[in-house]
């Protein structure tokens, strides 16, 4: 499989959040804001979500295509602006709702660095923190190098 | 439909729609909202003939990030329909929309409406994986937020005036003092959790969308820390306990006075929100409150302790009754919108804002008036008067309960203080006799 060059996955490691889209029963897309948790050089972005929300999950268990979009440098938190859009392929893990997704605590601890403190209440919301991790392997991914929506997209085929 | 939206809100704007290979596509665009009809120009690569005649969502997003890391101010909107091309642009006239706005919506309600949610998948999980998913929070804590642990506060209270005025009156037994705590606290338990089940069959607490620390229940039940079944078992198990040490503090120290105190007090406890009687729904809730924590609490410890009654410990029994009542009147004032649709007419309900907070100063001014009235009457101590040093408290409780009325989450620092100052004024009466009584007074 193709690897990412490190400005895409910079923006996959940085932003503090993006649009992230499945596909529901009657085949129209629905999308989200999500916190996107990525480790550089896994090739897999990651999200965990909360039963609270979880029509996102049955979508992908019925279809995994998913896509994810990076824009905005100042959510993505990368000064080249680029603005990214994945296509990909999702996985979800609820085998564990109340642990699981806890092995990608530090990851989250480095974008929201106050989730320690909301951990600790876990009482106060007890079903908050009963989560599904949500992995995506990327099959697809567009570029728009400097966030410049009038400029070809650069394409990178991961499946090939 | 109305799209009207203050698009300036929204930094991020997309457009999404499934593509021809099957995947959901989310595409940074350029989106105008314009006379009820949204214009799309979607980034190079993905031009509007290729996303014309499809399904779309318009996406417009906004977070507002934190100099420390993080974010806070989260919104977003997504306007779902059908996209037409016109010109070099697309044209969606949006068919419905789904949003989240944490200003219009605080997170606290937006978990809160999505709990049946949560619940359904869990069980639906737990069905296909062959386990009981519950949430996982420590016995201890489940315990402490089933039964409402800090709650006991208020049984802790009116027990050390009762003990006060005992010793005043020279009679004083520490380990009676605490074998009457511990009995009370069960019962007080019991009627936590009988009114968490009876306030979720009957519908009161699932239909209250803010919850607060102090109000709309303890949640156990809707959130799955207990089962129905676990409720009923529980809070008949803590009533039993509390009756059996009622029944060893009757036959030691008073059969008939404690038996009938005893039963008294778990008539109030149950009936509080248990049908056929649902005092709480009748708008005598208040009145079951004050009795059981006032007269009924300060009445037993004192007999106790003492084995006889007295207008004194009476007399010391009211404003703590008061107080305590006040706690539940004021943890209502949030509740009262949801209560009204769940036919729980307590007394806020019935109401309006003016005879309501009316009612709160004239029962906090009872309150002050009866303490101040116990030296002069003769009926305590002088060092009772520094209960009156919460008065400030007291008017603070009042003004935050006019400024905020009817707002949920602005109603929380009020009831909090309005908790601390029956605390503290309860516990200033107690000091009160505790002190008269080792100076003699």
């Amino acid at each position: 499989m193709a690897s990412l060059p490190p400005h895409v996955e910079d923006v996959f490691e940085r932003s503090l959040v993006a649009l992230f889209t499945t596909v529901n029963s009657r085949n129209e897309p629905v999308t989200h804001p999500m916190l996107p948790l990525y480790e550089r050089g896994s090739g897999r972005i990651y999200f965990t979500s909360s039963v609270l929300f979880s029509r996102k999950l049955e979508h992908i268990k019925r279809n995994p295509k998913v896509s994810v979009l990076f824009s905005e440098r100042e959510f993505t938190r990368c000064e080249s602006g680029d603005a990214v859009l994945v296509k990909g392929t999702a996985r979800v893990d609820d085998s564990d709702p109340s642990n699981g997704w806890m092995r990608f605590l530090p990851l989250w601890r480095r974008k929201e660095p106050y989730i320690d403190a909301y951990l600790k209440q876990r009482f106060a919301f007890p079903l908050f923190w009963e989560r599904a991790v949500i992995e995506v392997r990327p099959d697809v991914v567009y570029v728009w190098r400097g966030g410049d929506l009038d400029a070809e997209p650069e394409v990178y085929d991961l499946r090939r | 439909m109305s799209v009207a939206t203050d698009q300036e809100l929204y930094e991020q704007r997309a457009i999404s729609f499934v593509d021809d290979d099957g995947y959901p596509v989310t595409v940074p665009a350029r989106v105008s909202v314009e006379d009820g009809e949204i214009k799309v120009r979607p980034a190079k690569g993905f031009d509007p003939p290729k996303i014309a005649g499809r399904r779309v969502n318009v996406v417009l997003n906004h977070i507002t990030p934190l100099p420390g890391g993080g974010y806070t101010d989260r919104r977003y909107i997504a306007f779902t329909g059908q996209a037409a091309a016109e010109g070099d642009q697309l044209v969606v006239r949006p068919e419905r929309t789904y949003r989240w706005n944490e200003r219009e919506v605080p997170f606290p309600e937006y978990v809160e409406v999505s709990t049946p949610r949560a619940r359904r998948y869990l069980e639906a999980l737990g069905k296909r994986l062959g386990v009981d998913f519950k949430p996982a929070i420590g016995a201890f804590w489940r315990f402490f937020r089933v039964v409402r642990f800090p709650f006991l506060i208020a049984t802790a209270v009116p027990v050390a005036i009762g003990g006060g005025v005992a010793l005043y009156h020279d009679s004083f037994d520490v380990a009676l003092l605490l074998l009457t705590f511990l009995g009370l606290a069960l019962i007080h338990m019991g009627l936590n959790v009988a009114n968490d089940y009876f306030d979720t069959v009957l519908g009161a607490d699932p239909a209250n969308r803010r919850p607060t620390p102090f109000s709309g229940g303890s949640r156990s039940i809707l959130y799955g820390l207990i089962s129905e079944s676990g409720a009923r078992a529980l809070y008949a198990s803590l009533f039993g306990s509390g009756v059996a040490i009622g029944l060893y503090l009757a036959l030691t120290r008073g059969l008939l006075p404690i038996l009938g105190l005893t039963a008294l007090g778990l008539f109030l406890a149950y009936f509080y929100t248990a049908p056929p009687i649902k005092l709480a729904y009748r708008g005598l809730g208040e009145l079951a409150v004050g009795t059981g924590f006032g007269p009924v609490i300060v009445m037993g410890t004192y007999f106790v302790q003492t084995q006889r009654f007295s207008l004194d410990a009476l007399v010391a029994s009211v404003p703590i009754g008061l107080l305590i009542m006040l706690i539940l009147y004021v943890n209502e004032i949030p509740d009262a919108e949801f209560d009204r649709i769940a036919g729980k007419r307590q007394l806020v309900t019935r109401f309006s804002r003016e005879q309501a907070l009316a009612f709160l100063a004239g029962s906090l001014a009872a309150t002050y008036s009866v303490i101040a009235l116990i030296p002069v009457l003769r009926l305590g101590p002088p060092t009772v008067l520094v209960a009156l040093a919460t008065i400030p408290l007291a008017v603070k409780v009042y003004q935050g309960a006019r400024s905020n009325f009817g707002k949920q989450y602005e109603m929380i620092p009020t009831m909090s203080l309005n908790v601390n100052n029956a605390a503290i004024t309860g516990a200033l009466i107690a000091a009160g006799y505790f002190v008269g009584a080792l100076l003699g007074l």
